[in-house]
């Protein structure tokens, strides 16, 4: 615990409320997060308190979510490293707000190795609501909530043994997802681990071989990508990937595809056939990112080395569509190039990064299929002539407001871009780092308030 | 946090607390440094071999042994020339949308040269046939010891179709710091300072203001019978010519109580005086500048 203040009661003055009062306010800063304010209250009689808050100077404008109780913890969230935060306790006493004293609290600072977020290009009023919430994935991997202005509001320490390429936000509104797998593969430390808001581990789950990209689905199920390795008489050990479920009362795990018993993809060399990005043999199918649909019920995985997005059904883990070298569905050539994160709009349109060959170029593309003609067409992209190339990583995703962030990862700059392609925000990071797999959060406390 | 100041802050009073010095750009000195690199030519394509056995004194004047070297990395900007990419050393703002790729080497133990074929990243291992070639941009070699902030020595490859076949030879001489600095230049703290808040310390640089966060560590330097010139003169080794030197890790704070400091010598710190020189420097020793980005000189005689 870095700060404590403590005041009881006899201190406390209250406004409101009739003869109810507060017996305790107590704010700290949360051990692991230091921007995040715990405050822990008690009163005389339960009822529905809640927080109001105000930064630099003002002590309102913001509003906690709220609990019912005589006595609880509220987080404050959301607030940037470094900043005083005013606030008072909130009471529903009968219809009557009891309001405690006003307390400041400063926020503590980020560590040092974390990486400095450059905005450009900022328009407040034609960005979408919410957090960027994501991590930047290697040396050193850093957990992340960033705001708009690129102040960072939550984190985890920043470790430099492993990677970390995409945190999201648990099924369940209160808490982060985050995996975890060594940094060059060479000892399989894989796992997913679930953190509340502040800062405390929940849980943690082994996922063997497990790497790149995980899902939590809404029945609590854990889905992750791992990879699927196999002796072969021509090439030797071959690095395949395999999709895998944990149940959702974290019992043995299920393997509910693997790309060797996919029929329609062929074990051949390729360009990228002489990597070594895992030790373990050739580097074949490079899957990158898995999503899963509630909707459609299917997976989709994204295979960066052979240049394929693939969506199969979860029930029958029969291929539905896709797009690529061993695509389903035809679409121009070179437009399914080192494919990343693909992804189902609420329109059914699929969204990927891709680097298009002889562009020199990565672009984020929305793709519509056409499953009568078997085709799947291009119908808006950004990044063409913009010059920014992702060798590792990167995504597209569409926001609530219809804008765009494209995420070019290895570039380390994060785009959001209307739909007509102007670019109304922007983000890069420090030197030696770049973005995992990102999302946003619209709001830490959801409609609950 | 120091808890007499959290309850200052706590109770609303306004200002701050007896003997916080609110820490503001004007009272940091002036500084600034020309980064010089020279540059190789190496045949385009080519595996080539960078060696470093001959390197005993870094960029900076430091004295070092070949074998101390940690982290070779081949950067690649597409976009910058070598002047570019000087300037933007110079002012410690290369940014990560300037790199188009980077590849390390890690060397082990004794180990003093390397190839290109033996960089790599993240599995991804350099085939200079494709990656080292003329036109691909600018390519700056640097090496980096776990022990000493900062980069021990810079240098450019210029891949160059029937170039020469050379060895790339990191040795003495070949890159330089020039630092110039006036350490007395800005507003000195009060000699009664005894806690400092630098939660609103705004230092602009060349690529916006210099982060918080990367304050990672607080040293007070008390230097009896030697002059402003006499630091100067010896800066980068502020630490060590110290008659007694102070140093808190600050990581992840915005206010520190001094009193709570102890020195390398075991003295405990009690109050500037007035009868020498004294020093305070908010550090960052994760930058690849060593110099502190914050340097004030204390209200003394």
């Amino acid at each position: 615990m870095k700060t404590v203040w403590f005041l009881n009661g006899l201190l406390i003055g209250c406004s409101g409320g009739g003869s109810a009062q507060f017996l305790e306010v107590e704010a700290t800063i949360a051990e692991t997060v230091a921007t995040v304010v715990s405050v822990s209250w008690s009163l005389d009689q339960e009822a529905q308190v809640w927080l109001e808050y105000g930064l630099n100077g003002a002590c309102d404008g913001e509003v906690t979510n709220s609990i019912t109780g005589d006595s609880g913890e509220t987080l404050i969230l959301g607030i940037p490293p470094v900043t005083d935060v005013c606030f008072s306790a909130v009471a529903d006493i009968d219809g009557v707000d009891l309001r405690s004293d006003s307390q400041t609290i400063r926020t503590g600072n980020i560590p040092s190795t974390f990486s400095t977020m450059t905005i450009e290009d900022y328009d407040p009023n034609l960005v979408a609501p919410g957090f960027i919430v994501g991590s930047n994935a290697i040396d050193p991997a850093m957990l992340y909530v960033v705001n708009r202005e690129g102040d960072i509001v939550w984190y985890q320490e920043p470790l430099n043994e492993f990677l970390r390429p995409q945190m999201i936000v648990s099924q369940s509104g209160d808490s982060f997802i985050y995996n975890e797998f060594s940094k060059d593969f060479t000892d399989d430390s894989s796992k997913i681990v679930r953190v509340g808001f502040n800062g405390e581990t929940i849980e943690e789950f082994s996922t063997p071989n497990g790497h790149h990209s995980f899902q939590e689905l809404p029945d609590g199920t854990m889905v992750y990508i791992a990879i699927d390795v196999r002796d072969t008489d021509e090439w030797g050990p071959v690095v395949g990937d395999s999709i895998v479920e944990i149940p959702p009362d974290g019992g043995d795990p299920v393997v509910v595809y693997t790309v060797w018993d996919d029929p329609d993809i062929v074990l051949e060399s390729h360009s990228e056939w002489g990597s070594t990005f895992y030790p373990q043999g050739k580097d074949w199918t490079h899957a990158n990112y898995i999503y899963y649909s509630e909707d459609r019920d299917s997976y989709t995985i994204s295979f960066r080395n052979i240049n394929t997005v693939l969506e199969f059904d979860r029930t029958t883990g029969e291929t539905i569509r896709s797009v690529g070298r061993y695509g389903t569905h035809d679409t121009q050539p070179g437009l399914v190039q080192y494919p990343h994160a693909g992804y189902w709009t609420a329109e059914g349109t699929l969204m990927f990064l891709t680097s298009p060959p002889g562009t020199n170029e990565s672009w984020g593309v929305e793709v519509d299929f056409d499953d009568e003609n078997m085709v799947a067409d291009l119908i808006w992209s950004y990044g063409e002539g913009e010059g920014h190339k992702s060798l590792i990583l990167g995504e597209a995703l569409r926001l609530s407001n219809d804008n765009t962030l494209v995420n070019f990862g290895s570039t380390g700059r994060l785009i959001e871009v209307t739909p007509e392609g102007e670019e109304v925000w922007s983000l890069f990071t420090s030197v030696g780092t770049f973005p995992g797999h990102t999302t946003v959060l619209e709001d830490f406390y959801g409609e609950d308030k | 946090m120091n808890k007499i100041l959290a309850i200052a802050l706590l109770s609303g009073c306004g200002g701050s607390p007896e003997g916080t010095a609110v820490l503001h750009k004007d009272q940091s000195y002036d500084f600034s440094n020309v980064v010089w690199a020279q540059s190789t030519t190496i045949t385009s394509g080519v595996d080539t071999t960078i060696n470093w056995g001959d390197l005993t004194v870094d960029q900076l004047g430091r004295d070092m042994s070949p074998d101390s070297l940690d982290t070779v990395l081949i950067v690649r900007f597409e976009n910058l020339t070598q002047e570019e990419v000087l300037q933007d050393a110079s002012d410690d703002c290369i940014q990560q949308p300037d790199i188009s790729g980077v590849v390390e080497f890690y060397p082990g133990e004794g180990e003093v040269s390397a190839n290109l074929t033996d960089f790599s990243f993240m599995g991804y291992e350099i085939d200079p046939a494709e990656q080292i070639l003329e036109g691909m941009g600018t390519f700056l070699l640097t090496a980096y010891s776990d022990d000493a902030a900062g980069i021990r020595m810079m240098h450019f490859i210029d891949p160059v179709q029937d170039g020469p076949s050379s060895t790339v030879e990191l040795e003495n001489g070949i890159a330089s710091v020039d630092l110039s600095l006036d350490i007395d230049s800005g507003t000195r703290l009060p000699l009664d300072t005894t806690s400092i808040d630098w939660a609103t310390l705004e230092l602009e640089s060349p690529c916006g203001i210099f982060p918080l966060n990367k304050f990672d560590r607080l040293t007070i330097a008390r230097y009896d019978g030697m002059t402003v010139a006499d630091v100067e003169d010896n800066f980068l080794y502020m630490d060590t010519i110290g008659t007694d030197v102070w140093n808190a890790d600050i990581e992840g704070l915005s206010i520190f109580d001094l009193t709570t400091m102890t020195s390398d010598n075991g003295v405990p710190f009690t109050g500037f005086t007035a009868d020498t020189l004294w020093l305070v420097a908010l550090r960052c020793m994760t930058c690849d500048n060593p110099a502190p980005p914050y340097l004030a000189v204390v209200a003394s005689e």
